[in-house]
């Protein structure tokens, strides 16, 4: 349960816990409808389509007089882009492309948007294409903590999509004063109304910051064990409420949560009409993450998908998507563009950290594949499914 | 009708009536029923005859009037503490109990001692001839089966009455006609007043003592099936109980016990006539049973005979039915000897039907329409 | 020719014995060439054989007569459910139990290596038997619960319902029409913390009561064991409901009176006659509930917490998110088997087939 969507108004975003709900239990509609589907890419060098599956209300669309950015592409380049919204969960997308890629089958999609642990995962594996660097010139636009970073050490196989922070989140109607620390989620005052991420590297790296140990350094399991020790302690006491996925936001806004790790760009729509819910990076520090775009293996219109990634990597372009999205742009210049477009947001902590609070963000380590799998099995015992 | 708290009198009904709602379906009946007796209640479906039966069970009050069981009123007693046990038109058997858990039911609630039920039970089960089949399951029983066995539920509880409730309709003719014997047979054996609700005139006549004929929630009449069948109350009656020639026509003097009647085909006959007080120029019909008339080539004595064509004729053995057409156009039914015929008698010719003037009998009003004569022939020949 | 013709007329006289054979036949090739048993050229082979076997037993129906066509017929007639049977039950079956004793060669391979692998079994076990424990717990409970609710709603709607019995029923039934998912989480909203049924309770003081006997726990009536029980005791509810009633409808109630007649009290006519006539009710529905309930992942994870998980949803966590499709066909197996024994051990004690 890893679904990041973003969208400027609550109706959208109460829509997506909706269908972050139904993609948990397995039962995603655009997965299945991007797995279905067919898409008119017949391959050759003359191809006008490329297709990117996406997760949900992750871009910004074409509403009233305004063209979305997929249609601005396509006055731009000619090249129609079959947009879906088939991600809903890093996992279970997984489960439902390995068959293919694992038996050396293509799949439908030209771009596909893991987030960052994943991407790791599939290049490892061989199953991902490499991105006609050549073609896409904004490379140079992408912003610095992105460029050859620890899950794509050659910068060969991905571009960032959209990146964000995670911290805790909390509702000051429940919690009756401001938190800051990461020990608060462990504090006997809130028993039974803290929520946790299912996304085991927020939950456990920031639970490891709080610990003082570094997320971006772990090798093994050793190094995580204190964190995993914390959390399955505070799951025993009840003082976990839930393991939740995106659908967190209605717990904390209703009250059900005092307070939980949360993702900043939620807390930046919900606070709109809901003041009282709070995000803060906690003194320790937060983790860091990004949605990336990459080419699965045997990818079919590989140029055409660095002509949009090209696109995306323009500032004018970009700020357009983070208007929308809101969450953190890799694209430099982006603040500078939408500045003339939306100051407001473009002073926005929450879009643009500042230096100091940058530098207590980190990104979890990429994980060896034996390492990773004990420390979903550690995880998945403690969450109790 | 309506005798007063007589001791041998197992149940009295005094001036019961049921509604729902603006719909009568019993009307003022009553009457009683003595210790032993074999009692009918007959009518057509719908005149209230299980209404009646349920406010005697209980499981109905009567909107008015009271329920007199052995003496007492039990108008608003609840059918479990009545002492009278009803055999069900589906029998109602319990499915999942077997033959002799459905017959120590009764018992059971008692709370008898279960040694006491044993041997009552197989008792029971004795008299109906169903000891062999005491660990079946209903469903593994025939119809006649079946029957018996509600029977020996509802007697092995030594009610004061037992209703039954057209008990022998689901069954085929052959085993009705076992079962009609059957249950006489029981019930002199048990000696227990039945209450014996049918639709079936034929089955009433047999088998009762007595009979109370219903129409439209009224009890028409009540008597013994001999009474009933000769002198019935009313047009309803004569024409429910067997079959019956009714000729419309005038009263146009008094003769002794006897009345002449002008008829309207112009024939003028003697007829005998009891109960109601007729005066001259009052509506009547005379009724005839059609075994009661015989052909003739002539009419020989005036008053004793009508003539009218013969426009069917069907030799049945023992008997021939005749079809004769008066000419007000009444069909006259007549069952005779076979050999009684003559080489006169035959069909399109017009011929004469007479009879002895006592086998007319007198009946106020006149028929619905011209002919409305019953004819059940089974009925006839079972009856003859 | 003539040599085939005596032939199929030799073996028309035992035709329902190869009849039978090539039903036999055909599932075992059906059920191999479903659980990918074979693949390639011997999938292929085993395609022809299915097809022979078919026409051989055309051709015998045809050329043997009457006779061997009617002892034939009701292999034919088999046909489909053998084939439904064969596809879609004993080859999925087949499967999981072969996935439950493999061994895959590392973490993402798509392959997996047949290796007698009861390790999986073991862990499924030690790893989960909380899980199964909740599972089974939970799912009894709820049973329990929906027949004491079910059942006498059932009566009154079967023997008080009037002329209104099919609105009441259609009452009762309406909701489920909308998504189990939705109707789940529309309970997490009825019973959050700030929602209008704990603070009616705390209103009237009844939250204490409440805690004590375990059904709340720290002021939460959501996330808690109960609100699980609760929510899968709602959601199976018709799946009671509507067998009893069933039963109950077909009760003449003539057979009441007939109670009452002789000479048993309301109550006695209750325990006597309607009672046992609607345990086939009983018995169908709590099969009904209490299978798809053990089995059950959504009302633990939306009104559960992390110490109520279900079976289900280690299953699918074991699945979808874990990649470890052997350990999850283990634990799929140990719970399709141990329902199965359960309800065969249920069926013994109180299967009720002469009621039928
Ligand atoms: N519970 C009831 N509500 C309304 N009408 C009834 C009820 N029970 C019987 N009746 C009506 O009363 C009349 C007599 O019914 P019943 O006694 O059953 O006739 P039957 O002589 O055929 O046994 C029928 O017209 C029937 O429709
Ligand atoms: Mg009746």
């Amino acid at each position: 349960m890893n679904d990041r969507p973003m969208s400027r108004n609550m109706t959208r975003r109460q829509f997506l816990a909706r269908s972050g709900a139904l993609g948990a239990v397995g039962i995603s509609l655009p997965a299945l409808l991007a797995a279905c589907g067919g898409s008119d890419s017949a391959g050759g060098a003359a191809s006008t389509t490329v297709s990117f599956d996406n997760w949900p209300l992750y871009i910004d669309p074409t509403e009233d007089s305004a063209l979305g950015t997929v249609d601005r592409f396509a006055e731009a380049t000619g090249i129609t882009m079959n947009y879906t919204e088939g991600y809903n969960d890093n996992n279970e997308y997984f489960a439902k492309i390995q068959p293919l890629l694992g038996n050396g089958k293509t799949i439908e999609a030209d771009i596909i948007a893991p987030t960052f642990w994943m991407a790791g995962r599939l290049i490892s594996l061989g199953w991902a294409e490499k991105l006609p660097l050549a073609d896409i010139p904004n490379m140079a636009n992408i912003t610095d903590g992105f460029v050859n970073p620890p899950w794509d050490p050659t910068g060969e196989y991905s571009m960032p999509w959209q990146a964000g922070m995670a911290g805790i989140a909390y509702n000051i109607d429940v919690t009756g004063r401001e938190l800051n620390s990461v020990e608060e989620l462990f504090n006997p005052e809130f028993k039974g109304k803290i929520g946790m991420l299912t996304e085991m590297r927020d939950t456990i790296g920031l639970i490891a910051m709080g610990l003082g140990i570094d997320p971006s350094t772990i090798a093994s399991f050793d190094d995580a064990a204190p964190a995993f020790e914390k959390l399955a302690k505070a799951k025993a006491d009840g003082q976990i409420r839930q393991f939740t996925g995106n659908d967190y936001t209605d717990d904390l806004v209703s009250g059900n949560f005092a307070a939980c790790i949360g993702w900043s760009g939620d807390v930046l729509q919900l606070g709109k009409d809901s003041p009282n819910i709070r995000f803060v990076i906690p003194e320790e520090g937060g983790t860091r993450w990004a949605d990336v775009m990459m080419l699965p293996k045997g990818v079919k219109n590989s140029a055409n998908a660095a002509k949009w990634m090209n696109f995306c990597f323009d500032p004018v372009q970009a700020a357009l998507i983070t208007q929308y999205v809101q969450y953190l742009s890799p694209v430099k210049g982006v603040r500078e563009e939408l500045a003339k477009i939306n100051p407001e947001l473009a002073d926005n902590q929450l879009l643009f950290p500042d230096d100091a609070t940058s530098a207590r963000l980190r990104a979890f380590a990429t994980l060896t594949e034996d390492v990773e799998a004990k420390f979903d099995e550690e995880f998945s015992a403690i969450t109790g499914a | 009708m309506g005798e007063s708290a007589n001791p041998k009198n197992v149940i009295e009904l005094d001036h019961i009536s049921k509604t729902y709602g603006d719909f009568v379906a019993v009307h003022d009946a009553n009457f009683s029923i003595a210790t032993g007796e074999f009692f009918a209640m007959l009518g057509p479906s719908g005149c209230g005859k299980t209404t009646t039966l349920k406010m005697i069970a209980g499981f109905e009050q009567p909107t008015s009037g009271r329920v007199m069981l052995d003496g007492v009123d039990v108008s608003s007693v609840p059918p479990y503490k009545r002492n009278v046990n009803t055999v069900f038109q589906q029998y109602a058997l319990f499915p999942h109990m077997t033959v002799f858990d459905n017959v120590a039911f009764g018992p059971r609630s008692k709370k008898i001692d279960e040694k006491k039920i044993r041997t009552s039970v197989m008792e029971m089960l004795e008299i109906v001839r169903l000891s062999d089949f005491a660990a079946r399951k209903p469903t593994q029983l025939s119809g006649g089966q079946q029957q018996r066995v509600a029977l020996a539920r509802a007697l092995v509880n030594y009610p004061s009455a037992l209703l039954l409730d057209e008990p022998l309709a689901a069954l085929d003719l052959k085993l009705r006609e076992a079962m009609q014997i059957e249950l006489k047979r029981i019930q002199r054996e048990v000696g227990i007043s039945f209450i014996f609700v049918t639709h079936d005139q034929g089955e009433a006549l047999t088998m009762s003592d007595r009979i109370a004929v219903m129409s439209q929630g009224h009890v028409e009449q009540i008597g013994t099936p001999e009474e009933i069948y000769r002198t019935p109350s009313s047009l309803f009656v004569a024409g429910f109980i067997g079959s019956a020639n009714l000729l419309p026509g005038t009263v146009e003097s008094r003769d002794g016990d006897y009345l002449v009647v002008r008829l309207r085909v112009g024939a003028i006959v003697r007829a005998s006539a009891t109960g109601t007080a007729f005066s001259v120029g009052d509506k009547v019909s005379v009724m005839l049973r059609p075994e009661r008339i015989k052909p003739a080539a002539t009419v020989e004595v005036q008053g004793r005979g009508i003539e009218g064509l013969l426009t069917d004729l069907v030799f049945q053995g023992a008997t021939a039915r005749l079809i004769v057409r008066l000419d007000d156009g009444t069909e006259m039914t007549c069952l005779a000897d076979s050999s009684a015929t003559m080489p006169q008698i035959a069909l399109g010719r017009r011929i004469a039907i007479t009879w002895d003037s006592d086998c007319g009998f007198v009946l106020n009003g006149w028929p619905d329409k011209a002919g409305a004569n019953t004819t059940d022939i089974d009925h006839i020949e079972s009856t003859l | 020719m003539t040599t085939a013709v005596t032939a199929s007329r030799r073996i028309s006289t035992n035709a329902d014995r190869v009849g039978l054979g090539a039903m036999l036949v055909a599932a075992v090739c059906l059920i191999a060439l479903g659980a990918r048993w074979v693949s390639g050229p011997a999938a292929s082979v085993l395609l022809l054989v299915l097809a022979l076997v078919l026409i051989g037993v055309l051709v015998l129906a045809l050329r043997g007569g009457p006779e061997a066509r009617r002892l034939l017929a009701p292999y034919g007639l088999l046909k489909p459910g053998m084939l439904w049977l064969a596809l879609f039950f004993l080859a999925p079956v087949w499967s999981l139990l072969r996935i439950s004793l493999s061994t895959k060669p590392s973490r993402f391979s798509v392959d997996y290596n047949f290796t007698w692998a009861f390790e999986n079994y073991s862990n499924a076990f030690k790893d989960f038997g909380t899980q199964f424990q909740h599972a089974f717990v939970y799912a009894a409970i709820a049973t329990v619960l929906t027949v004491l609710i079910g059942y006498p709603l059932a009566y009154v709607i079967a023997f008080r319902g009037g002329r209104y019995k099919n609105i009441l029923l259609g009452m009762v039934v309406i909701p489920f029409f909308t998504s189990y998912l939705i109707r789940t989480i529309a309970w997490s909203t009825i019973l959050a913390d700030r929602g209008f049924v704990v603070r009616t309770f705390d209103a009237v003081g009844l939250v204490q009561v409440l805690e004590w006997l375990h059904i709340m726990d720290n002021g939460k009536l959501l996330n808690t064991p109960a609100a699980v029980i609760g929510g899968l005791t709602y959601n199976f509810l018709p799946f009671m409901l509507l067998p009893i009633y069933v039963s109950l409808e077909k009760i003449d109630t003539n057979l009441v009176d007939a109670a009452g007649d002789l000479y048993s009290s309301a109550a006695r006519a209750f325990r006597k006659v309607v009672l046992p006539l609607s345990v086939p009710g009983v018995f169908a529905g709590t099969l009904l509930t209490f299978i798809p309930a053990a089995g059950d992942f959504v009302n633990a994870q939306f009104l559960g917490n992390p110490n109520t998980t279900m079976i289900g949803n280690s299953i699918q966590d074991q699945f979808l998110k874990q990649n470890n499709y052997p350990v999850a066909s283990a634990m799929s197996a140990v719970l399709m088997f141990s329902i199965a024994s359960l309800v065969l051990i249920y069926t013994k004690i109180f299967g009720t087939e002469d009621l039928a």
